[in-house]
């Protein structure tokens, strides 16, 4: 079974005006996706994430590289039958209610009208916005969470097996956002692949099963979630502490410190010094109260990872120069 | 075929809700209206000017609807976005821009056939009464030709639309039309030029760039009694000559606006 | 998805033949859209005097087409105004941009073409002619903008026949009207004459018989209209009186011209003031008095209203062949032109009929008139004859003829007789009743009715002042030579000159100015009189010359 998403080697260069350099959107982008995947696409704002996503979807075309969906070369029509796409603050045509917005885009799969019609109020009343109130207002009425909903439900006319969704709970309170997350959690129960690129790392962390990070256009790092954010250190709690055990913990953790004869020291998760320690407490007569393995977020990954910090807007800062790739190193690659 | 209907269908309820493009309509009709008072100021027949007046608000009221609609077609889809969700469904490119100009056109049909409506009620109410009255139905011809000449006016700007922006498309469009309009001068020129070079020019210009002169077809329309020679001919090759140059423009914007980025 | 391969090699091998496609139709379309109907050809043309610019009917493009109507048919309402105010110089750029902006528009040719050629006039009414030209030129270009209807070929037929009296011309123009579904009164009908000015009588025959071919057409036409029917009802009625007349007429003429009359011109021109000149004469011009169709001429005599046309212009002037319409004058051309009416010849023979008025009455006895009866004035009538009733009391001897005038002054006969006198046979009896008669008898003595007794005749005289310092404008006389030019041509003169004349004067002679070349087959009275400048400026009365 050829995989849902398969990426190989992409490149996607924009020539700056003016300059010889020219800029890499995509730089060397190689991943696989299997079906009934939910896969985490991370990065901050311009990293490559809806580059990517369009050529995947043929909106754009890749420098060099190839991208295939459903086994298929990227932008092919029939696959698009199977496939749907959530963009960022989708638009919709303002002079529609949300049942006409989803009945166009219904036609568009080739239903026929009445068919269309009737597939969209249903997306319309599963998506929340059945009320009589909401069914009479026009798009240009709606808040942005209204929207999204109605991108929700174009999404999901054609029952799709594969799901683009970008930023899909971007701008919404916290119950929206739930609301959509629990959609994405019922998505995925029912099997569906799904490329997630979210800013929303909490609704990521719950949501996906691997997830990748992008950053300047290059593949950061990929992998499952557990395995990612698995800690390499661990917090030690004691009490009645004695001097003597603080000097021998000092011998094997210099950075440890128990002050008071009580409290929580970080070491390294390392099985032979956790023991080392234990034996040592035992021995100096110091109760052990607990050992917890520390767990990262996806934040500290994500700022591990690119070196800066991430803001609430998905921006870094401190971020190093952008990695330009000269015109005759360009040539050369071609 | 489902999908360019549907692009058409929706193209064409979008831009009849557009305020500008309506304010154009209304204008047109009301000047029509207003052609009725012509008649107490000159010496002409009050037909003859209802005839030409008409025909000349309808033209120009159907520049400018067809310029600012066809001119935002693309564009606008791509800058609000909404192209996005489209071409993500299984619909070709190709089927997008038509669907697209077929609505352009069905639009600026409607709004035509309206302030044509208009003119041959008034042409009719005119003639009640009149010795010898001409068929007013007689007018299609020239409706029928200003229509043809914005269906061309609208394919070269739509062709624009794939590669420039509104605001430079609506100058070359316009220019373009300007110059389409002096077939004759062209084609003498041609002809006349000081030099082998300057004939060259202007005879590629004449044969190249989209002749709107072709549909002008008032002067008959406006003194009947004039006749012309090989009416049926002229107007269907005028005809052929709209939708074949149509077709190349629109060809080629399908194969420019199939490697566009959006 | 992008297209395939095929598909995009498909539709860039499609674009070529397209692309052919569309030259081809552009190159079938570009003759179809020059016609005059669609593009008419006037519209690409010099403006006013801007020689070399021109401004191509595109500039006015398809999208305010209609507009140029209604500009132009203010812009005749603003013209019409001028007229009104007499204001003819403003309407000649106005003329030059209406038929620019509509040349399918008949009125303002038409309507323009006259403004130019008759209004524009000297302070006594004479038009100026050195705009002929160019109301020429604009009738031309109406028919190039408008060839296919009979209009203009119409205006231009009836400018060559009225006013510049070239017939030769103005039957080209109407024959090639006749060819485009005339209106049969107006056109055929001046064909017909136009013929005949020309001195072609078997053309306006054939002519005469075409129109009346034309005009039962049109009355046996099913479609043809009410107006129509009326029209050529009266019309056929016109020509087929013409063509009587036409037949007796070329029966009578033929014989009536003999012996050619002298007609013995003799003038004065005197300069009176600077830019005045005195032209007096009198010449002996013979015409029909009584008429009979069935036997042509019966009395002729001296007549009245013969015109001996008169033309002071710079000297060799011919009247150019203008190829576009330009109003624009060239001031040191000078052209006058008029005429002048000879009257009060008379005649009477010994025994004959005259009527003796007294003061400043003139005679006016249509009856006496078509019997040759002349009025004599009190110092011609001195000693001339007797009253009537003397002379029928034995005074004086009256001839036959005298006695057949008498018989039908004092009997006259019906309204509607076309006989001259009363059938010989009757006049004796005629005559016995009339001297039976003491009130008939000094009824006709009252009106003053004698009876010659030697022959008299006078020769019509002419005099004509022509004034030239009013109008500075018209008459610059920038030149130093100039020529004087006094004609007359039969060929448009009245038909009961023509009676004894001639269609071409062929019973018109004269010893010093009978001139048979200037007119191809036509002998004309003309003679060139140089005059200078100075003859024409010069201070006090100067006789310049006299034929005497």
């Amino acid at each position: 079974m050829p995989a849902a998403i398969d990426i190989k080697n992409l490149y996607k260069q924009y020539p700056v005006p003016l300059k010889r350099e020219a800029v890499n959107a995509v730089d060397n982008l190689t991943i696989k996706i299997e079906e009934g995947e939910i896969f985490g696409f991370l990065g901050a704002n311009g990293a490559g994430k809806t580059t990517t996503i369009k050529i995947l979807l043929g909106l754009i075309y890749p420098t060099q590289g190839e991208a295939s969906v459903l086994g298929k070369p990227a932008g092919d029509i029939e696959t698009k039958h199977k496939i749907a796409y959530l963009p960022e603050s989708p638009y919709f045509y303002e002079h529609m209610t949300a049942a006409e917005v989803v009945t166009f885009y219904a036609q568009l799969f080739g239903l026929k009208r009445e068919d269309a019609k009737k597939r969209a109020e249903e997306l319309v009343d599963f998506v929340g916005l059945g009320s009589k109130s909401d069914r009479n207002k026009r798009i240009s009425e709606f808040s942005k969470g209204m929207r999204q909903r109605v991108g929700i439900a174009q999404s999901l006319i054609n029952n799709p097996t594969l799901l683009f969704y970008d930023e899909p709970t971007s701008g919404l309170d916290a119950i929206a956002r739930r609301d959509i997350r629990d959609l994405m959690l019922q998505l995925k129960e029912q099997g569906k692949t799904m490329f997630l690129s979210s800013h929303q790392l909490e609704d990521v962390e719950k949501v996906c099963h691997r997830v990748s990070v992008i950053h300047k256009g290059k593949l950061r790092t990929i992998g499952l979630v557990d395995e990612l954010l698995a800690g390499e250190r661990v917090d030690i709690t004691v009490s009645g502490a004695t001097p003597s055990f603080n000097e021998r913990l000092k011998t094997l953790a210099p950075e440890a410190n128990v002050l008071g004869g009580a409290g929580t020291f970080n070491v390294k998760d390392d099985a032979g010094l956790v023991a080392q320690i234990i034996d040592t407490a035992r021995a100096e007569n110091t109760r052990i109260i607990s050992i917890i393995p520390k767990r990262r977020t996806l934040e500290d990954l994500f700022v591990n990872i690119v070196g800066g910090r991430l803001t609430d807007e998905g921006s870094i800062e401190g971020a190093p120069d952008v990695n330009r790739v000269s015109a005759n190193k360009y040539k050369e690659l071609n | 075929m489902n999908a360019i209907l549907t692009i058409a269908g929706n193209t064409i309820s979008e831009a009849l809700r557009r305020k500008v493009l309506n304010a154009f309509l209304l204008g047109g009709v009301a000047v029509l209206a207003l052609t009725f008072m012509f008649g107490q100021f000159t010496a002409r027949q009050e037909l003859t000017l209802i005839r030409g007046m008409g025909l000349g608000i309808i033209t120009l009221a159907g520049i400018f609807i067809t310029v600012i609609l066809s001119i935002n077609l693309i564009p606008t889809e791509i800058e609000r976005r909404t192209i996005y969700t489209i071409l993500a469904k299984p619909v070709n490119r190709w089927e997008f821009l038509i669907g697209k100009w077929l609505g352009a056109i069905a639009t600026i049909g409607v709004n035509i056939v309206l302030m044509g409506v208009v003119l041959i009620i008034a042409v009719a109410l005119k003639q009640i009464g009149a010795e010898n009255p001409s068929n007013p139905l007689e007018l299609l011809k020239g409706i029928l030709m200003i229509f043809l000449q914005m269906v061309l006016l609208c394919s070269v700007a739509v062709f624009f639309s794939v590669f420039l922006t509104p605001l430079v498309n609506f100058f070359l469009t316009l220019s373009l039309f300007i110059i389409g309009n002096m077939s004759s001068f062209t084609q003498d020129l041609a002809k006349t030029g000081s030099n082998i070079l300057v004939k060259g020019f202007f005879t590629v210009v004449h044969y190249l760039v989209p002749n709107f002169g072709n549909f002008q077809f008032t002067n008959p329309l406006v003194n009947p009694a004039v006749e012309v020679k090989s009416e049926l001919l002229f107007l269907t090759q005028n005809c052929i000559y709209g939708l074949v140059y149509s077709a190349v423009l629109l060809i080629l914007a399908v194969l420019i606006f199939d490697r566009r980025e959006v | 998805m992008s297209l395939s391969g095929s598909k995009t090699n498909l539709l860039r091998g499609l674009l070529v033949p397209l692309i052919l496609l569309v030259v081809f139709l552009q190159a079938q379309i570009d003759p179809l859209r020059r016609q005059p109907a669609i593009e008419p050809p006037q519209a690409n043309k010099v403006i006013g005097g801007l020689k070399g610019a021109t401004l191509p009917f595109e500039y006015m493009l398809g999208a305010v087409s209609g507009f140029r109507q209604v500009i132009a048919g203010l812009l005749w309402v603003r013209s019409d105004s001028f007229f009104h105010s007499g204001n003819y110089d403003a309407i000649l750029p106005m003329i030059r941009l209406i038929t620019w902006l509509d040349p399918n528009w008949l009125d303002p040719y038409a309507t323009g073409a006259w403004h130019i050629t008759y209004n524009f006039t000297d302070t006594d009414q004479r038009s100026d002619r050195r705009y002929l030209p160019a109301g020429v030129a604009l009738l031309n270009e109406g028919i190039q903008s408008n060839p296919d209807i009979f209009d203009m070929y119409k205006e231009k037929g009836w400018l060559y026949y009225d006013k510049i009296k070239d017939y030769n011309e103005s039957a080209k123009a109407l024959e090639a009207g006749m060819q485009h579904k005339p209106d049969i009164n107006q056109v055929g009908h001046l064909l017909a004459n136009a013929y005949i000015r020309a001195g072609k009588v078997d053309e306006a025959e054939k002519q005469f018989a075409d129109n009346i071919r034309l005009h039962k057409a049109n009355l046996a036409d099913p479609k043809a209209n009410d107006d129509t029917k009326m029209r050529s009802g009266s019309g056929l009625k016109n020509q087929e009186g013409q063509l009587d007349k036409l037949a007796f007429r070329k029966k009578w003429r033929a014989v009536n011209v003999n012996p050619p009359i002298d007609a013995d011109l003799k003038f004065q021109v005197r300069r009176i003031k600077p830019k005045v000149i005195e032209i007096t004469g009198s010449w002996n011009m013979i015409g029909s008095k009584g008429f009979d169709k069935d036997k042509g001429i019966i009395v002729e005599g001296p007549v009245d209203g013969a015109r001996l046309d008169i033309r002071l212009q710079d000297e060799g002037y011919q009247m150019p062949q203008v190829a576009d319409f330009n109003f624009e004058l060239d001031p040191s051309v000078m052209i006058m032109q008029d005429s002048v009416s000879v009257r009060g010849g008379k005649k009477v023979l010994k025994g004959g009929l005259y009527a003796q008025t007294k003061g400043r009455a003139t005679f006016n006895d249509l009856a006496a008139d078509k019997v040759g009866v002349y009025g004599f004035n009190e110092q011609d009538s001195a000693g001339l004859g007797v009253p009537l009733d003397q002379a029928l009391a034995g005074k004086a001897q009256i001839s036959p003829f005298g006695m057949n005038q008498l018989a039908t002054v004092a009997y006259p006969l019906p309204y509607n007789s076309t006989a001259v006198f009363h059938p010989e046979a009757e006049v004796p009896a005629l005559f016995n009743r009339l001297k039976n008669d003491p009130g008939k008898i000094a009824e006709l003595t009252k009106k003053g009715f004698c009876i010659a007794v030697k022959d008299s005749q006078v020769e019509g005289t002419f005099k004509k002042e022509i004034d030239m310092s009013k109008d500075p404008k018209m008459y610059g006389f920038a030149k130093d030579k100039y020529e004087l030019i006094l004609s007359f041509n039969p060929r448009y003169t009245s038909d009961f000159v023509k009676d004894r004349l001639g269609w071409n004067g062929e019973g018109l002679s004269d010893k010093r100015y009978l001139d048979t070349t200037t007119i191809p087959g036509a002998r004309i009275l003309r003679v060139k009189i140089p005059i200078t400048k100075d003859d024409l400026l010069g201070n006090g009365e100067k006789v310049i010359m006299d034929s005497k």
